[in-house]
Formats: C-alpha cells, structure tokens, sequence
C-alpha cells in the first residue's frame, strides 16, 4: 500500500483544480440564466451569479468514489459521504429555487442522518476531556439526525460575507484532522483532505470581492460533511469546540426571533452599508446579534476587515479546540 | 487588517463557554452516567439522563446567549431607538 502516500496529496491538488474548474462552470451557467444575487456589501450593489458552490458537493462526492476505487477509504465511508450529501443538496436545491417556510431546512435534513444510522458508521459513545466518557447507545441514535441538522443549518446561517463560510470550512476540517492525529482515531485523513480542497477551489472564485455566491444547498453540505466526518470518526466534541462561531451566530439568531424565519423573510435590519463601504450595527433592539452585527457593534468595519476579524474567532475556537484534544487524550 | 474590539471581547466569551463545556461533563455528566436512576429497565434510565442531560446543555445555551448579550450591551454602548 505504498502508493497511498504520493496519491493523497496528488487527488488533494486534482481536487482543488476540479473545484475550480465546477465553480466556474456553475457560476457561468447560472449567470447567464439570471440566477443572481446582490451583494448588499457593495456600496454599487453588484449582481453576483447564485450557486456556484454547487462544486463543493460535486467535488467530494466524486473524490470519494475515487478514494473508494483507489483503497483509501472504504465503502461504508464513501456511501455515507455520498448518500448524505445528495440529501442535503437536495433539501438545498428546493430551498434555493422555491420558496419554502422556515421549519422545512431544520426539519428536512434530518433526513441526511439516516445514511449513517443504517450503514451503521458510528460509534455510540461521547468523550469529554479528563477522561470523561458515556456509552450511550439509543440515545446517540437519535442525536445523529440532530446533528447533522444543527451542524447544516448553523453554517448556512452564516453565510452573510464574502468568503466567510468556505474559511471557517477550512478551518474546522483542518481542526479535526489535527483532532483526529492528537486522538489516534483509526481512520485516515483522505476525507477531511477532499473537503478542504473542494473549499478551497471554491474559495478562489468567492473569497473578497466575490465572483460567485455559495448558496443554501452547499452551505447545508458543509456543515453536513463536518457532522458526519465528526460522528464517523468520533472526533465530536473537538467539532463541536471548533463550531463555536457558528453555534454563537445561531443560536443568538433563534434566541431572538424565537423560531425558523428564513432571512429573506425577517423584515429586520440587523447591518447596514454606508457611503464609505463600511458596515453598521443596525442598532435595532428587536434584530437578533448575529455574529457580524457583534463584531461591528463598536466600530464600523469593512467587509474584509468584518470577514478577517470573524476568521479570528475560528482560529481561536480552533485552538481551543486543539487543547481539548490534549485534554481528552 | 484592523482588529476590532468586539472580537477580543467574543473570544473571551467563546473561551468562558469552553472553560464550562470541558468541565460540566466532569462535575455532572460522570456522576449522571453512574448514577442508577431508574435501574429496572435500561432504556427509560437513558431517556431520563437524556432529559436531564439536554436541559443542561439548553441551560448553558441560554447563559452564552445571557453573557453575550450583557457583553454586546456593554461594548456597543448604545441606547436602541
């Protein structure tokens, strides 16, 4: 099984091309057909082609057919990758082009926890830090599909600046590879290393200013690729320490307006753009405090500076994360 | 790149919150594990610790929600319209 090391990084890099190669063409395709969005942070308000992350859930899903046909992972792993995936983008898909109420995205990818319940690729036991951990067999069942809902949809609603979701992606997956060397977990890195190239590829065409928009269905992807890797790989609490920006972003949303409204839907101004391109706190007490309305709080911050000081907070839960591995281990 | 106040102030909130995740399982959840609550039939035991269990994570939820919003009150220094 020599081949296994050179032929990581070489799919790593195929990967990433490929990627590239996807988001653009989904960006071109869904910009001639008037698929587009407004970039609200733009002092000229530019229309930016919607979907173009379409290439995340296509990337990995056909490296991880192509990790199965090569041995470096095996079938189980590929199937479920492939099967929750599909779901969440399906679920996405319908969110995108009709619309929906807000319960059906909580409610619906619950479906994507099934693939993994029936194929069986978990472990049901918790670990904590200073040895700490649960066998909890029925329950941990049920929290799967939780999961894996709460992890979709806490990323999709932070998808709000340029950048900023395929970033934290980035930075979670590479969180839990750490995770997973610190722990000794037996599985190997082949499918965090595929969601960080299928990111990454995507990130050259919306990193600041961006030429594309993620979307709903791949931002559901996301954070449903974390979870199952997470619960695949029993590295769960480390993830869950690394989300953190993501879990004070949404669960501030839901404190505030007390249920499942889809933003296009909430008639609130949480930000707001100046002349100078610079975003407000919208200062209204009824808006819930997303994440970049507390980082702009205090001082207006341009869409750049806003992304990078959010980067920050993932870097330091990614760090945080780190640590508790050393704890647990 | 100009670093903002508010996200030195975030980190700490996210770093007390991770203070009490790493050792709310040590304090609580090792002594519900052991404990026999219902010890004639295994599955309503667990349901029970479940329960108890998640009402301890929404409890902690809404202290983060609590603590930031004191924190964001505190740094915005604003009065709402």
């Amino acid at each position: 099984m020599e081949y296994i090391i050179p032929l990581t990084p070489l799919l790593f890099i195929l990967a990433v091309l490929s990627s590239m190669f996807a988001t653009k063409s989904f960006m071109e395709f869904f910009g001639s057909r008037g698929f587009v969005g407004i970039d609200i942070f733009k002092t000229n308000k530019p229309k930016i082609p919607l979907l173009g992350g379409l290439s995340i859930p296509l990337t990995i899903v056909i490296f991880s057919i192509i990790g199965y046909l090569t041995g470096l992972i095996g079938w189980k792993e590929a199937l479920v990758v492939t099967l929750v995936i599909s779901i969440l983008t399906l679920v996405g898909l319908l969110d995108d082009f009709r619309d929906v109420s807000g319960l059906y995205k909580p409610v619906a990818c619950l479906l994507g926890g099934l693939p993994i319940i029936f194929l069986h690729t978990y472990i049901p036991h918790l670990d904590f830090p200073f040895g700490v951990g649960f066998r909890i067999s029925i329950i941990y069942i049920i929290m799967i599909p939780l999961g894996i809902s709460v992890a979709a949809n806490t990323v999709n609603m932070l998808d709000v600046i340029n950048g900023l979701v395929a970033t934290a992606g980035i930075i979670v997956l590479s969180v839990m590879g750490i995770a997973m060397y610190i722990l000794g977990v037996d599985g190997n890195l082949y499918p965090i290393i595929i969601g960080i190239a299928a990111l990454v590829g995507f990130l050259y065409y919306n990193k600041y200013p961006a030429k594309t928009f993620l979307g709903n269905a791949p931002a559901l992807v996301i954070g449903g690729y974390i979870a199952t890797l997470a619960i695949m790989y029993h590295v769960e609490f480390p993830t869950v320490v690394a989300m953190f920006p993501f879990i004070h972003n949404s669960f501030f949303f839901l404190n505030k307006i007390k249920g499942f409204v889809e933003h296009k839907q909430l008639n609130i101004k949480v930000t707001e753009l100046d002349q100078m391109g610079l975003i407000h706190d919208a200062r209204d007490e009824k808006a819930p405090i997303t994440l970049l309305r507390f980082v702009v709080s205090r001082d207006p911050l341009s869409e750049f500076d806003a992304y990078l000081n959010i980067v920050v907070l993932f870097i330091f839960s990614g760090l945080l994360a780190v640590i508790s591995c050393f704890l647990m281990g | 790149m100009r670093m903002a106040k508010t996200t030195l102030y975030i980190c700490i909130v996210l770093l007390v919150q991770w203070v009490i995740v790493i050792t709310l399982p040590f304090l609580f959840f090792e002594y519900l594990a052991r404990a026999d609550i219902y010890p004639y039939n295994p599955l309503i035991d667990e349901v029970i610790k479940a329960i108890l269990s998640f009402t301890l994570v929404g409890i902690w939820l809404y202290e983060w929600m609590k603590m930031g919003e004191y924190v964001y009150k505190f740094l915005s220094k604003t009065r709402f319209k």
